[in-house]
């Protein structure tokens, strides 16, 4: 079983770039975004959907969807700010309210365009996300986290956890595959039912996995430290720093430009 | 005009149907603050309260690894076992299906101070892997699922355990750790986007009310599944559990 980001993240056309460059960029980014405004965030947007799609070569189709589930997402997540309930009638503009009781429910002008200022900053910080999860993979992200000084057990949690997810996942796909085939999953009981079995034969596998992994590492002189060879690619593209740091000072500029 | 008001009534309830009908599988993955969602002091703020917590149980773990090395593959494949769990679909009581977030099954089993840290791992995975939730936003999202969740699992399993009711405890633990964590997170979207009239409690009563229509039969749910798993466990897995006793004990 494979996870479509994880995929791509290893066949992207920036692959071949220091995971350092890629995450630098995408972090800044992503914290510029934090800081600055609406018109700032459409252009920040248009930028790393360029970036993933034109350099980093991810199929146009691909990003869509994976834009238009986020964005239905934001969407459903957006209509509990919009709407005020309250005592009182409205007091600002309301585009259409509704008298329930002595309860008034309304959707205020003010409220739609927070909402939409927030959808704009939402979908470009999640561009930003995707540059970051479609262009580095998580092994090369893990290099970099060694590098900076992240303490040994999280980096060493987090390979192991990498290295199982997949395997795991496979199982749960055939433990399901083998239910099915035998006509399980009938009604809320057996559904429920079907799961419990799933979960605790995962259990199982999960420490079976850990005596067969502890003994096979014991027997290569496992003494707690996980070495692994990382082949991280180290060149750093000019072209592309180029672009990353003039497209900053732009972006700077033109958010202290709008955002007065 | 009574005729218009009561069509535009009608109207507005099936505008709200549609919604919870489109909305279901939607959250269906617990409750996740996207990336981008709060604003920046808000991201910040629940980043610092995160962190102690999560420094306290890497604390504790790194000292556990040091005894006994192999644990840390223990831990490491506990982690990949609750991501996968919370990629899981489960049936809801509603009819529909969505993903359980096992906080309070780990806690159980492997106790509420490695769950701070394993979940911590987990909403890292399902940010980097399913772009679920964000980097931003992981400090408030790890305080309501990896700190509020097991916690409260724990503390509810330990106070009921006394009275011998060993389902019930397991049930209430799993079933609460998901209540909290869904009062969490409308508590601290609330504090982010007050409402215009009545401020931040209105806007919480809001939230929380409007979760609520997923969040709680997810909660009987994951809590009829955790008693489910926990009693096959304890029927056939008594090596297995066994073997957890050296991580639960010494975190």
């Amino acid at each position: 079983m494979s996870i479509q980001l994880d995929t791509i993240a290893y066949t992207n056309r920036l692959r071949h770039i220091s995971p350092g460059q890629k995450l630098l960029f995408g972090l800044g980014m992503l914290a510029f975004v934090l800081l600055a405004h609406t018109p700032a965030h459409v252009a920040v947007f248009v930028w790393m959907s360029i970036w993933i799609v034109g350099y980093a070569n991810v199929p146009v189709r691909t990003y869509m969807s994976l834009i238009g589930a986020i964005g239905v997402f934001l969407a459903l997540s957006l209509p509990p700010i919009m709407l005020e309930i309250s005592h009182h009638p409205p007091a600002e503009p309301a585009i259409f309210h509704f008298v329930a009781g002595t309860w008034y429910l309304y959707v205020s002008m003010n409220g739609v365009k927070a909402a939409g200022i927030l959808l704009l900053r939402s979908l470009s910080s999640v561009s930003c996300l995707y540059f970051i999860l479609l262009t580095v993979p998580f092994t090369e992200m893990l290099a970099v986290l060694r590098r900076i000084g992240i303490p040994e057990i999280l980096t060493d949690l987090l390979l192991v956890m990498y290295r199982f997810v997949f395997v795991f996942l496979e199982t749960v796909g055939q433990l399901w595959t083998a239910q099915q085939a035998r006509g399980g999953g009938r009604g809320f009981t057996g559904k429920m039912r079907d799961a419990g079995r799933l979960v605790t034969r995962l259990f199982t596998r999960t420490l079976q996995r850990y005596q067969q992994l502890s003994i096979g590492l014991a027997a290569r002189g496992f003494e707690g430290e996980l070495r692994v060879i990382s082949q991280v690619p180290v060149s750093i593209s000019k072209r592309y720093a180029t672009e990353a740091i003039v497209g900053s000072v732009l972006l700077v500029t033109f958010e202290w430009w709008t955002g007065r | 005009m009574k005729k218009k008001r009561m069509l535009s009534g009608i109207g507005v309830i099936l505008l709200f149907a549609l919604y919870f009908v489109w909305n279901e599988p939607q959250t269906a993955y617990a409750m996740h603050i996207m990336e981008g969602f709060l604003p920046v002091k808000w991201a910040v703020f629940w980043w610092i309260v995160f962190l102690p917590f999560f420094l306290l149980g890497l604390r504790s773990l790194t000292k556990l690894t040091k005894e006994k090395p192999e644990t840390k593959l223990l831990l490491g494949l506990a982690g990949a076992f609750t991501f996968v769990l919370s990629a899981l679909k489960i049936p809801s009581v509603t009819g529909s299906s969505s993903h359980p977030t096992g906080t309070g099954l780990g806690a159980v089993l492997f106790g509420p101070l490695v769950m701070t840290v394993l979940g911590t791992l987990v909403l890292l995975f399902q940010a980097l892997l399913l772009a679920h939730g964000g980097l931003t936003t992981l400090g408030a999202n790890a305080f309501s699922m990896a700190i509020v969740g097991p916690f409260v699992a724990y503390g509810v399993y330990r106070a009921i355990i006394p009275t011998g009711r060993q389902r019930l405890a397991i049930f209430l633990a799993a079933a609460l750790a998901d209540m909290a964590t869904y009062v969490v997170t409308s508590l601290q979207l609330a504090l982010a986007f007050p409402a215009a009239s009545g401020g931040i409690a209105a806007s919480f009563i809001k939230f929380a009310g409007i979760f609520a229509v997923t969040q709680v039969p997810l909660a009987i749910s994951e809590g009829l599944l955790t008693v489910l798993v926990w009693n096959w466990l304890v029927a056939y897995n008594g090596q297995e559990m066994a073997q957890l006793q050296s991580i639960k004990r010494g975190a």
